[in-house]
């Protein structure tokens, strides 16, 4: 178990629901409502092989994510509590527990306070978060980087007629979250516990962001400057003397100055996001470019159906290290049906233009009456070959074959949540 | 329905020279949803309908008198004449403030089964702009937490933003092609949001008997290409201007959908809100029934806190 505080957040989970607390909304003579939500998860994953090292092939889990939420009767003050557990049958690390987020708020009329854990996310692209960088991915949930670790910070929001100004004071960052060894989607090597830190502080190291945001019209935007420790690690090999080969998580203090931009124009979105960063090896440049378009009605249907078009570029190339999206091209239908059900489908493409390895992405969700839903997701990674767990790290490195360490992990995900 | 309203209010603005610009052009989706209902007047004031009853207790006479009288209409343009009638439902709209509404859509298939979304709606109007609306999703509770923004504006696209609660995401969307189902309901976003008002035409097609006792017909005719609708058909009742039924035809010009409300109450002594509206759609049978309830006037509400993007986020 890596993820911090595990034990706490899970006997508070377990106190939460032991005492009887039921979901939904109360208020008492103080004035204050309170609100709780619980969301319980059923899972499997179904991999369409067994792993290199004989990781089964049948994934079931269970998750439970709840929130409490209370707000003060003239609205300024609030509290919000949202503690999540997953327990895994197969990997150990993939049973984590986190506080996603865990807050006291004022809000003020033109000006809020945030202080405690929280997530916030930037950013305009489908395929790729580039922009996105406050929060540590909890990448044992979704590979997709969606999953998000709760963030300790103070965030001051002014709001102004040029916009929003958001300014973040990052105490301590997350370590990542990683597969274990009877974990998928993972390398063949493991991944090591003791994690480097390039700041002298380790892990408590303040960081600190800035962000301007606003809108004009179809025109909106953000940008940017974040300085600490950098949320997505380099996997650096180490070969202890005596020991077996394992890849140390390396965490650099870096500079990034990022932009997101969105123009609306009649049934289409033009996105662009960009970073510069320096601090992890050479100061260098990334952006995401694309456009999604919207037809309305498909067809003559009920049905909307949505074209997403991205380029993922990175100016490393092959030498990026932390991502295996440096020349891609993804392609993206989103389908809503527009039923009783709120039934909806992304299905994702994307594709290395360089190695013509290309990854395919399915989600798919309905609703099932007032208090269930059903999601089905899968992926699949081809156009390249297994390799031994040195091999494809060494593809990984030169960048020849990045995804070749997920080559047998293709896979479908079953969920069923019930929400109380 | 809605653009029933921005055409009273292109009417109305028309006579207001004081506003530079249409400030009430393109409406949004719960303004839209919830002042459509002032308009619809409890069936026993029709029967009541009796010469000389004082239209005051409906309306403020200043506003009724605005309609030309039965004999004058007819002599009127068309055009011109359901202008007025429109122009001045629309004078008896404004001024209501801030308001926070609970509505529940009811959604059935031919064979009656039925789906519930519940939704929050607090509007708020904004002197010299349009109204700025916030709807929260309650259920099902798969999508509770999203909120969807609307800052409408007269002279140009309507501002929107929809929240995301799973990614803590704020996605600002498109507000031009609106002829889509609304949560899958038999409402399109364009029956419950609005458009820039120089996009309709409203002929008085005549004055014609109805469960409210006497109603004028108008033929609306939407000019915005992207309507989903060659025309509507509204009845509005002659007591307070409130509509009661509309007939929508598709771009084929084939009947389509039939809205019908009841249930009326008056607010504020003013405001008439329908609590009951229902939607069918003559095709394929499939109904959406909305019910209005828990109206809260007077809120302590205001633009940057509670109708920003800041505020969006704060969904819960």
């Amino acid at each position: 178990m890596r993820a911090v505080g595990l034990p706490l957040i899970r006997w508070q989970l377990l106190a939460l629901l032991l005492c009887g607390a039921t979901a939904g909304q109360a208020q008492d003579g103080s004035g204050w409502t309170r609100d709780l939500d619980l969301d319980l998860g059923l899972q499997n994953r179904t991999f369409f092989a067994r792993g290199a090292d004989g990781q089964s092939s049948w994934q079931p889990s269970i998750s439970l994510q709840a929130e409490w939420f209370a707000e003060s009767a003239n609205r300024r003050h609030s509290v919000t509590v949202s503690p999540f557990v997953r327990l895994d049958s197969q990997d150990s690390d993939r049973s984590h527990g986190d506080f996603r987020e865990a807050f006291y708020s004022y809000i003020g009329d033109r000006a809020e306070l945030h202080v405690g854990v929280r997530q916030v996310f930037w950013g305009v692209t489908e395929f790729k978060h580039l922009v996105d960088v406050l929060n540590q991915t909890d990448l044992v949930e979704n590979i997709d980087g969606e999953d998000k670790l709760g963030q300790p910070m103070v965030e001051l929001v002014l709001s102004r007629a040029f916009g929003n100004l958001n300014f973040y004071l990052l105490p301590g960052a997350r370590e990542r979250t990683f597969p274990g060894p009877d974990g998928r989607l993972r390398f063949g090597l493991p991944v090591a516990d003791d994690a480097r830190f390039e700041s002298g502080a380790e892990q408590q190291r303040v960081d600190g962001a800035v962000r301007w945001s606003h809108f004009a019209g179809p025109l909106s935007w953000g940008l940017y400057h974040f300085s600490g420790t950098n949320r997505d690690p380099l996997l650096t090999l180490a070969v202890p003397a005596g020991g077996e080969p394992r890849l140390v998580p390396r965490y650099d203090v870096i500079d990034q100055t990022g932009l997101d931009a969105q123009y609306l124009h009649g049934d289409w979105a033009f996105k662009l996001e960009a970073t510069t960063r320096s601090g992890d090896g050479e100061r260098f440049a990334a952006a995401n470019i694309g456009f999604e378009r919207t037809l309305v009605g498909v067809l003559g249907s009920r049905s909307d159906l949505g074209l997403v078009l991205e380029y993922l570029w990175d100016e490393r190339g092959d030498g990026a290290l932390n991502t295996i999206f440096e020349r891609d091209l993804a392609l993206g239908a989103r389908w809503a049906l527009n039923d009783d059900g709120g039934t909806q489908a992304l299905l994702g493409v994307i594709w290395d233009t360089e190695t013509d390895e290309y990854l395919v992405s399915l989600e798919a969700s309905r609703e099932i009456g007032q208090d269930w839903r059903l999601a089905l997701e899968g992926r699949a990674f081809a156009g390249t070959r297994e390799r031994s767990a040195l091999a494809e790290l060494q593809a990984f490195e030169d960048g020849s074959a990045k995804s070749a360490f997920l080559q047998r992990d293709d896979f479908l995900q079953l969920e069923l949540t019930r929400f109380f | 329905m809605c653009e029933y309203i921005q055409s009273r209010r292109r009417a109305t603005t028309r006579r207001q020279p004081g506003r530079a610009i249409s400030p009430f052009g393109a409406r949004s989706l719960a303004r839209c949803l919830a002042l459509t209902c002032w308009l619809f007047a409890p069936a026993v004031w029709g029967q009541d309908d009796a010469p000389g009853a004082p239209p005051s207790v409906l309306l403020p006479a200043a506003i009724l008198q605005q309609v030309p009288l039965p004999a004058q209409l007819t002599a009127l343009d068309p055009l011109e004449a359901g202008a007025r009638i429109m122009a001045a439902a629309d004078a008896a709209e404004n001024g209501f403030g801030n308001l926070t509404v609970d509505l529940d859509m009811i959604l059935r298939t031919a064979n009656g089964r039925e789906a519930l979304r519940s939704l929050t709606i607090a509007q708020l109007e904004v002197p010299g702009d349009g109204d700025r609306t916030l709807v929260t999703f309650d259920q099902p509770k798969a999508i509770r937490g999203t909120g969807l923004l609307s800052h409408a504006h007269g002279d140009r696209l309507d501002d929107q933003w929809l929240y995301l609660p799973a990614l803590r995401r704020v996605k600002k969307i498109g507000a031009r092609n609106r002829s889509g189902p609304f949560l899958g309901s038999e409402f399109s976003f364009e029956d419950l949001t609005s458009q820039p008002l120089a996009k309709f035409s409203d002929r008085f097609l005549g004055l014609v008997p109805c469960e409210a006792g006497r109603c004028y017909q108008i033929k609306r005719v939407p000019l915005d290409e992207f309507s989903g609708y060659s025309w509507q058909t509204l009845w509005v009742d002659s007591d307070a201007l409130r509509v009661r039924r509309i007939e929508y035809f598709d771009r084929q010009e084939r009947l389509k959908k039939v809205l019908v409300a009841d249930g009326f109450e008056q607010h504020q002594g003013r405001f008439w809100r329908a609590t009951n509206m229902e939607m069918t759609n003559v095709r394929t049978g499939k109904s959406t029934v909305l019910r209005w309830r828990n109206f809260r006037y007077g809120g302590d509400l205001s633009a940057a806190r509670d109708f920003s993007v800041n505020a969006l986020q704060r969904v819960r």
